[in-house]
């Protein structure tokens, strides 16, 4: 009986926390207003997005009253109550956001949310048409881009939550701490965040961009996102220097934010020694020339264009931005096949990147090689594993490397999973794997496959995709299980 | 306030998860990872596993820096070295000892800027005045 009422309790916590998280996503979903201020001709449509924002701020509102009824002092969150406050409250976001979509371009609740998911997750595959959308709805894209990369717990506990959030920070999958206090740490990546975004904006507004467009891009590729208010992406602008800054702050925007604070207290040797960072810079110099030479030497015959090209699409799949400077379709087999595997690789950890993450295939890697080490040792000797991590060596230990495998695995069967449905479908395997290790890696490349024709099957097997691969997995299987279980135990012990 | 804590104890364990709870940014070093245990869920400082005798492991845990260091090893011996450490090679403004044997605390009687607590003179201490306080029965 006292376990029961115990259990309560908790859940009155988590709806009030939960609570909080939606009335700031309702908070969010107002901002586009802002820029009522420069087009003033838009002024139409804030009905709408005033009402989507009510309807968020009230639902939380209602949940954080229902939750401090019972309100309990000195109470600490664990990994997995954090899971379900985060699943609920990005489910939550989710659902509010899609309203404007509905309301202003008359799209379906299945391509509306697909729209929305992609912009939390920080995807950018996308259904609207950016030519005629207005203003207020591209903004709105990148808001959500720009919130979802930096994650919206992270975000509520850097200014709004007490401090009792460290199961919360670990449930958004941002488990590295740059500062020993999760406020502090929080606060921190936001600064850090917050400060490349507006850099960004003037780095596009010098290289020749429209300020709106600065705005929306530089939003869209520091949290890896990939929206663009240009049909045909970045390649629109043909530009070199627009790519230059594009590839900058893709650059940034896929490296952990606690490496980041290593970069800007100027230890640039620490900076060389991570582990992602070598990962990254070994798959750089590795597969720019093979794709150049083995594949795309036919297509771009000039060899500047080739390295222009190559590059970019590599560290836009490898940063899971998505925004191209070409069209995929038309690329060789092999070409393709880099650029999935590079997809399935993905960004940093605690970065705003997805796919299986650059630390994870490291320290793979590395456990492959210092196992074969290992066998030519003496029998007797004893060695000590370490890479580094952030500013410190870690000392790697076999249960972690047993996590970290149980997480491939279980990415790369989602894969296939995905890939399964897709090729179901009728399409090819080359397009499925593209299309759906995109979507999963919420990386937002698109071979061609999605559009609003696309069957509503594909369009939810894509959506489900990207919201396990920003969540990874894990938490969503915990929160799940933890809602199940007490949820049996509740009923039985009525 | 920057606090590191060495020893992640009972007591060590204690004063850090109300010490983060209330908003201070504390890093803990302690020798035994399996102790991190005892921190409750919620810590959100750092944890640094090893020996803290060692200069190279203090600094990892950027000493140097601490506005507080609080020593609480269930070892007079190392208790006093740490502190010795933290006072004259990191110049922390600030330490905190706790002493196992009521006796050490003579060695800790005249530095500046250490103070030390033993947790048998205070046991000590509070039953004395509750007898003195309500006269013998």
């Amino acid at each position: 009986m006292k376990y029961k009422n115990l259990l309560i309790s908790r859940y009155f916590l988590i709806s009030k926390y939960t609570g909080i998280i939606i009335m700031f996503a309702g908070a969010a979903i107002a901002s586009p207003l802002l820029f009522l201020i420069a087009y003033p001709e838009e002024a139409a449509l804030a009905p709408h997005f005033l009402l989507a924002a009510g309807l968020s701020v009230l639902a939380g509102l209602a949940l954080y009253i229902y939750g401090s009824k019972h309100q309990e002092k000195d109470v600490e969150l664990s990994l997995n109550e954090g899971s379900i406050i985060v699943i609920f409250s990005w489910l939550g976001a989710i659902f509010f956001s899609a309203i404007p979509f509905i309301t202003i371009l008359d799209m379906s609740w299945t391509h509306s949310i697909f729209e929305v998911v992609s912009g939390w997750t920080t995807t950018g595959l996308s259904l609207v048409d950016v030519t005629t959308a207005p203003k207020l709805i591209l903004i709105w894209r990148s808001i959500m881009q720009f919130f979802g990369g930096a994650g919206l717990a992270v975000i509520a506990l850097s200014s709004l939550l007490p401090v009792h959030g460290m199961g919360l920070y670990m449930a958004e999958a941002r488990s590295d701490k740059l500062l020993p206090h999760v406020k502090r740490s929080t606060m921190m990546i936001m600064k850090i965040y917050t400060l490349y975004t507006i850099a960004g904006i003037f780095l596009y507004y010098f290289s020749g961009m429209s300020m709106f467009d600065s705005i929306n891009h530089s939003m869209a590729a520091i949290s890896t996102g990939g929206f663009s208010t240009q049909p045909d992406s970045i390649g629109h602008y043909n530009s070199l220097s627009i790519e230059v800054v594009t590839i900058v702050l893709m650059f940034l925007g896929t490296i952990n934010f606690a490496t980041h604070y290593t970069l800007l207290k100027g230890k640039i040797r620490t900076f060389f020694k991570n582990a992602e960072i070598r990962l990254m810079i070994t798959l750089f110099t590795l597969l720019t020339p093979i794709l150049m030479f083995f594949s795309l030497n036919t297509l771009y015959p000039r060899l500047s264009e080739n390295f222009r090209v190559t590059f970019f699409q590599i560290i836009t799949a490898l940063s899971t931005t998505g925004f191209s400077t070409i069209s995929f379709a038309g690329w060789p087999l092999f070409a393709n096949f880099i650029i999935i595997l590079i997809m399935l690789v993905g960004g940093g950890t605690g970065s705003t990147a997805g796919g299986i993450k650059q630390y994870r295939i490291y320290l793979i890697f590395k456990s492959i090689y210092w196992e074969i080490k290992e066998q030519f040792l003496p029998r007797r000797s004893v060695s000590s594993n370490y890479l580094w991590r952030g500013e410190n060596k870690f000392h790697v230990k076999d249960q972690h490397i047993k996590d970290v495998a149980n997480y491939i695995i279980l990415y790369l069967f989602t894969f296939f999973a995905g890939v399964a449905i897709h090729t179901a479908y009728g399409y090819s395997l080359l397009d499925s794997m593209f299309e759906f290790g995109s979507a999963l890696g919420t990386v937002g490349l698109s071979i061609g496959l999605i559009s609003p024709a696309a069957p509503a099957g594909i369009i939810w097997t894509q959506t489900i995709g990207m919201f396990l691969g920003r969540l990874e997995f894990f938490i969503i299987l915990y929160a799940g299980i933890k809602l199940v279980k007490d949820g049996v135990y509740i009923a039985k012990h009525d | 306030m920057f606090i590191v804590i060495i020893g992640c104890g009972r007591t060590g364990s204690l004063l850090a998860g109300n010490l983060s709870r209330s908003g201070h940014e504390v890093v803990v070093i302690e020798h035994d990872p399996e102790s991190f245990a005892l921190l409750p869920v919620d810590f959100s400082g750092f944890q640094i596993e090893g020996d803290a005798a060692e200069n190279d492991i203090l600094k990892e845990g950027k000493i140097e820096s601490a506005d507080l260091v609080i020593v609480s090893t269930g070892n007079d011996q190392i208790n006093y070295l740490v502190s010795q450490m933290a006072k004259v090679n990191f110049d922390v403004p600030r330490i905190m000892v706790r002493t196992i044997d009521p006796a050490v605390e003579k060695m800790y009687e005249n530095e500046d800027r250490v103070e030390s607590f033993s947790q048998i003179s205070l046991l000590a201490e509070n039953m004395i005045n509750k007898i003195e306080r309500e006269g013998m029965r």
